[in-house]
This record gives C-alpha cells, sequence and structure tokens, in this order.
C-alpha cells in the first residue's frame, strides 16, 4: 500500500476523551479501504459495536450499528477499544481530515505507517439510521516494523477469549485484585470458563471476558439495558442472567459436552440487539 | 444493625470507586461486576457523597485507593432510589462517617439472582467517570 507523508498538527483524543495536542507525520492513505461483497468480510460485535473487518489484507472496516444513536465520541472510543486489540494504544490517534476520508490513527513513529480512515461525512452524522462504516488500513511495510505483529491474520476469537482469560487470571491471581478484598480467582474457575470458552464455538458473539468476585464472566453486551451475562466460578456449572428491555432471565445450568440451549438463546438475543427485536 | 443506620433518602448519591476495569472505555458505562458484593461480607461498599465538592471526591478516592494498595480508576454515582427499587438498602459503615454498604443482596449462593441484580443496578448508574490527573491534591 502507499501512503502519502504529511507533517500536520493534529488534536489527540484519547479513549478517555481527553485531549491534548501534538505534532506528528500524518500518513493519509492514497485509496480508499474497498468495499467488497458481505461474505468477504468478517463480523464482531465489541462493546456494543459492530465491527467489519477483512484481516488477510490489512483492512479493517468499523461500523456503527444500524439505527444507532450512539454519539460521535462513543464509537470513537468504541474503534479504539477494538483497533487496540491489534495497535498499542499509544500508537493511536485521531486526526480529523478532509472529508469523506478521515484518518484516525498512525505509529507516532517515522515511517511505521498505521493508518485509520473513516468514511464519516457530516451529512452522514445527521443521518442516525444509516450504518456508517468506519476503516482503518495498514502499510505492507507495517508488517516489518514489529509494532502490530499478526495484523494480517488476527488471532482466532477462541484464542482472543483464551488470551483474554489468561491476561484477567495473571491479574486475579493476586488477593484484593479489585480494591474491596476480593479472593484470589479459583484455578477451578479458569478450567470451568475454558470449558465454557470451548463450547460456545466459532458461530457465537464473541463475549467480554471480565472477573468479578469469586468468578469469572462473560458478557454480551449491547447497552446497559440490554445484555447477556455468563459466571463461572467452578467446573461443574454455569450461571447465567439477562437483561433485554424490561424482559429478565436468569438460572444455573450444569456444564456439560454442549452450550445449553438457554444460554445460546441469551447470547444470540443480546447480540441480535434492540434493534432487531423492534422490527 | 439498627435501622437507624440505614440511609433512607432515595435522593442520596451513592458513589463507588473503581479500582479494577470494570468499565466499558467505549461508553464509559460500569460494569454489573463493579456492583457485586464481596463473598466474605456480601455487601457493596459505597461512599455517601452529597455535599462533597467533585474535587473533594476525587481526594476521597484517592485516601482509599491508597488504603487499598490499588490504583483508582474510576467512580459511577448511583442514587439511592435505585438500590431500593432492586430490593436492597444501604446502611452507614464508618469509618470514614460517610462510608456505607450496598446491603440485602441474596445469599452469595443465588449467583443468577445476585447477577441479576447487578445488572439492573449497574444500569440505573451514571457514566464512569475516570479521575483527573491531579486527583491525588489535596483539594482547595
Amino acid at each position: 500500500m502507499n501512503y502519502l507523508m504529511n507533517s500536520t498538527t493534529v488534536t489527540n483524543v484519547t479513549q478517555r476523551g481527553s485531549v491534548g495536542s501534538g505534532t506528528f507525520h500524518a500518513l493519509s492513505a492514497k485509496r480508499s479501504p474497498i468495499l467488497l461483497p458481505e461474505g468477504s468480510w468478517e463480523h464482531a460485535l465489541f462493546g456494543g459495536l459492530s465491527f467489519k473487518y477483512k484481516p488477510l489484507q490489512g483492512d479493517f472496516l468499523v461500523g456503527h450499528w444500524p439505527g444507532t444513536t450512539r454519539p460521535l465520541n462513543e464509537v470513537i472510543a468504541g474503534f479504539y477499544d477494538f483497533a487496540s486489540q491489534w495497535y498499542p494504544l499509544d500508537l493511536l490517534v485521531w486526526v480529523p481530515h478532509t472529508s469523506p476520508w478521515i484518518l484516525y490513527g498512525w505509529s507516532k513513529e517515522p515511517l511505521q505507517s498505521v493508518s485509520v480512515s473513516v468514511t464519516l461525512s457530516p451529512a452522514s452524522i445527521e443521518e442516525p439510521q444509516k450504518t456508517i462504516w468506519f476503516g482503518w488500513t495498514a502499510s505492507a511495510d507495517a508488517a516489518t516494523t514489529g509494532i502490530q505483529t499478526g495484523i494480517d491474520q488476527p488471532a482466532h476469537p477462541r484464542q482472543r477469549i483464551l488470551d483474554a482469560l489468561d491476561e484477567l487470571m495473571a491479574r486475579g491471581s493476586a488477593a484484593n485484585w479489585d480494591g474491596y478484598g476480593a479472593p484470589p480467582v479459583e484455578p477451578l474457575a479458569k478450567a470451568g470458563a475454558k470449558h465454557f470458552i470451548d463450547l460456545l464455538g466459532a458461530k457465537l458473539p464473541e463475549p467480554e471476558v471480565a472477573l468479578a468476585p469469586g468468578a469469572i464472566t462473560f458478557d454480551w453486551y449491547i447497552n446497559p439495558r440490554w445484555i447477556f451475562s455468563v459466571s463461572v466460578s467452578d467446573d461443574r456449572k454455569v450461571h447465567y442472567a439477562g437483561l433485554f428491555g424490561t424482559d429478565k432471565m436468569s438460572g444455573t445450568v450444569e456444564l456439560t459436552g454442549a452450550l445449553p440451549e438457554i444460554m445460546e438463546l441469551g447470547i444470540r438475543r443480546a447480540a441480535s440487539g434492540v434493534v432487531a427485536e423492534s422490527h | 444493625m439498627e435501622s437507624s443506620q440505614r440511609v433512607t433518602d432515595p435522593a442520596e448519591p451513592l458513589d463507588r470507586f473503581l479500582f479494577d476495569g470494570h468499565y466499558r472505555k467505549s461508553d464509559m458505562t460500569v460494569k454489573w461486576q463493579a456492583l457485586k458484593p464481596q463473598r466474605h461480607d456480601n455487601k457493596t461498599s459505597v461512599y455517601l457523597t452529597n455535599r462533597m465538592s467533585v474535587a473533594a471526591i476525587w481526594a476521597l478516592g484517592a485516601q482509599v485507593a491508597v488504603e487499598r494498595n490499588q490504583p483508582l480508576r474510576g467512580r459511577t454515582r448511583c442514587p439511592n432510589r435505585a438500590v431500593i427499587i432492586v430490593g436492597l438498602f444501604v446502611e452507614l459503615d464508618p469509618p470514614p462517617d460517610n462510608h456505607a454498604c450496598i446491603c440485602g443482596w441474596p445469599p452469595v449462593e443465588d449467583e443468577p439472582s445476585v447477577m441479576e441484580i447487578a445488572q439492573e443496578l449497574a444500569a440505573s448508574c451514571s457514566k464512569v467517570e475516570t479521575p483527573p490527573p491531579d486527583h491525588w491534591r489535596s483539594p482547595e
């Protein structure tokens, strides 16, 4: 991929929304990410935003859930979360750019081109019903910089969940990991969580993994009132709770060789979102 | 615990300090896991912050962080009304004078009910605010 090099003063919006400024070498893509037929792209639900990406060519597209009215700054924050799975956060900066393309991030280090672009124009901001796709591209030489190994082939979702679990276990292995005196997470909980991850398979959306006092948890989250959660505290059973508007569901099921049907229903209901149910 | 220690004003704001990454950076919402009670006492620690300035709340959070030996990641606020609606209650639990606990959770063995209530409670909480860069300073 070819890029033009410019030097520009930018505003840096971090994931926390704090604002700073600095001068960086911007990389503006000569070409826009190319939208290929739907089948060529992979989809993921992450932080309540629908992401669409095609990892093999280093292109990523990030999009609103159709019909979302979430403010742009939340979409940007969500993008940072998603992109940081592959790109170190401190190498991503937000850069307003001339319409229709807006570069969202690149390496601060010269010649290490990580660029992120968005097909968002003022007109499309006014049209919340329209699906708006964001994207980024990585340069051909990015793979040789050592910054983003794996950019061309992101880890399989199952591996990503396992990696997240390992990271959490590293933190949760010490007492008081939450600052409120929580005991270390039990090895049995990890065993149960790994078993549960195996049962999820590849067709279900990827959950958020987190620790809670005495448990490892999985969330499928759209918004605070649209969420399905699973809690694993040993290798024998799993607990679940779902909040779908005013509807609730909860219970406990045995951890066996297959994902319990009630859980698949809860996961799919959460992932399908509020919009899907309102139609 | 005597009922006189119960916090009855539905409008009383309750602040929960976050020492773990229990919020979503995508929309700054608190996760239900942040509100789940500890297993050893089945309570959720909060602070009554009604008459405190923002700077004083952050100073308190910084002090608590030192005591708990964890970095302060943020705070969220939930009105006592939301606690009452889900069938729980708040009791004072000094020190300090404005420390309190959300009590009345289902038994720890009833994890699904605990999760359900924690989800409801999280949905009623404010967006998470992260500490200002100078939050460790004393309020003026």
